[in-house]
């Protein structure tokens, strides 16, 4: 076999040790990753409301949150580039499994949500949008998003059509939605916007559901969370049997988002039972 | 049959199987084990600075949709790489289709080392980059095997796995990749070889 020389050999074990991630790159990336799984979970409870599926999304979700945005808490603060950990760390703490998915927010909104809470007597237990940083505005925009398969992988596992189970969904009290109108970060509002739909969907009023959805795409045209919208349209119009409406709708999203996480959801949505 | 697969699997990840929490494939622990093997090969494999972050993502997404079909027919790291090489394949499809402006000026932005940066690593980041973008020039295999095997330092038979390349073809590709390395190499030493000879 060729060798190298050894001036090659010299300077390639120099380049192994220079492509590794630095301390501020992985607390980045660990906070989108939290971010874009916890939205997926979202959506996927939206999407078939009671399924294993969800069930899993929702707890790998809760497992990212608690494992990869807590490694990012001890990374970031080494870097001192994150504060509200030891908020978010203690909220944790209290909150249920599966049930917690969550980012810090800013400190004023969490002080309004801590005082709703206790006043309700409820958990904190639900979903919000990081702090605004341009690294993390585009977390659920996944439009960008190559559609791999690993190699040796067949399409017949891929397709397995997962069987239904009852869960709960995490429910967040109501009234939440104004107060986070005031929050400076338009992806907090988004997202509160897109889980107000979800709640409204658990609750088994998709026409509120679809109207909300309507109303968003709106107020946020082609903002970051429009993926997730269309695909709890597409939900929703099935729930209340449009089943025609919803494949269309589901076309178009295909056409849009090729690569989206959420397609395969969207592709057998009036029909679970179906393949990919 | 099943139980096997699973021990395998618990074997190559070093994981326990009995700890409670443990699924089939447990992504948080994947991910915190394979961060860096993910980053860092996406970078040398091409992907655009800009891009990486999203890239490191779609890795993860990919390993959790496809987590099911995971049965320890290859050791873990092999079948990560795998999803990696498709990945930074993908990606550097969609940078040459897409205007890389924004991603040249990221990458010149990143590839500034900060002047308060340790000398020793400056010189690892200068090697760094200069191997990327040296490999840059290579055609997909190639980069691939020479990535693997020069930089990750896998087996030739745990490339093969990762590439879905036979034994003998990762070998050929190893043999011209290094020797183009080589080549290249030179022409970097003596810019007037480099002129003579583009």
């Amino acid at each position: 076999m060729n060798e190298l020389s050894p001036e090659a050999r010299r300077l390639l074990g120099l380049a192994r040790r220079g492509d590794d991630p630095q301390v501020a790159d992985r607390a980045r990336v660990n906070q989108r990753m939290a971010r874009r799984f916890a939205l997926a979970a979202g959506v996927a409870g939206t999407a078939l409301g009671t399924t294993k599926a969800a069930a899993g999304t929702a707890a790998l979700s809760t497992l990212l949150v608690k494992g990869i945005v807590t490694g990012t808490i001890v990374v970031a603060a080494a870097a001192g580039t994150w504060k509200a950990t030891e908020h978010l760390v203690s909220e944790r703490r209290a909150a249920p499994i599966g049930a917690v998915v969550r980012t810090p927010m800013p400190q004023a909104v969490e002080q309004q949500r801590a005082k709703r809470s206790h006043a309700d007597g409820a958990p904190l237990a639900d979903e919000r949008a990081a702090p605004a940083t341009s690294a993390q505005r585009d977390v659920a925009a996944t439009s960008t998003q190559p559609d791999v398969t690993a190699p040796n992988q067949t399409k017949k596992t891929a397709a397995r059509p997962e069987p239904r189970t009852e869960i709960e969904e995490p429910i967040e009290p109501s009234g939440s939605e104004a107060s986070l109108d005031n929050a400076a970060d338009p992806l907090q509002v988004e997202a509160a916007g897109l889980r107000e739909v979800q709640q409204t969907m658990s609750q088994g009023q998709a026409a509120r559901a679809l109207r909300l959805i309507a109303e968003q795409d709106k107020r946020f045209g082609g903002g970051a969370l429009a993926q997730e919208r269309a695909a709890a349209s597409i939900f929703a119009l099935c729930s209340l049997g449009r089943s025609a409406e919803a494949r269309t709708r589901a076309v178009t999203f295909e056409t849009r988002w090729p690569r989206s996480p959420l397609i395969s959801r969207v592709r057998r949505a009036c029909d679970p039972e179906a393949s990919n | 049959m099943e139980q096997q697969a699973r021990r395998i699997e618990h074997d190559a990840r070093g994981l326990d199987p009995s700890h409670p929490g443990s699924s089939p494939l447990d992504l948080p622990a994947l991910y915190t084990q394979h961060f860096e093997l993910v980053w860092r090969n996406l970078r040398r494999l091409g992907v655009p600075e800009a891009s990486l972050d999203d890239a490191v993502q779609d890795v993860f997404l990919v390993l959790h949709r496809r987590a099911a079909e995971f049965l320890g027919q290859s050791n873990i790291k092999t079948w990560i790489v795998g999803i990696v090489l498709r990945v930074a394949h993908d990606y550097r499809r969609s940078q040459a289709r897409h205007s890389a402006r924004v991603a040249l000026y990221a990458e010149h932005y990143r590839d500034t080392v900060p002047a308060d940066c340790p000398a020793e690593q400056v010189e690892l980041k200068e090697a760094a980059a200069l191997v990327r973008q040296i490999i840059a020039h290579f055609d997909d295999e190639e980069q691939n095997v020479f990535v693997l095997v020069e930089l990750e330092e896998l087996s030739l038979r745990e490339v093969a796995e990762s590439t879905g390349l036979s034994l003998s073809t990762c070998q050929r590709r190893l043999t011209a990749a290094r020797k183009a390395f080589d080549a290249a190499l030179r022409r970097v030493d003596d810019p007037s070889r480099k002129r003579a000879n583009p």
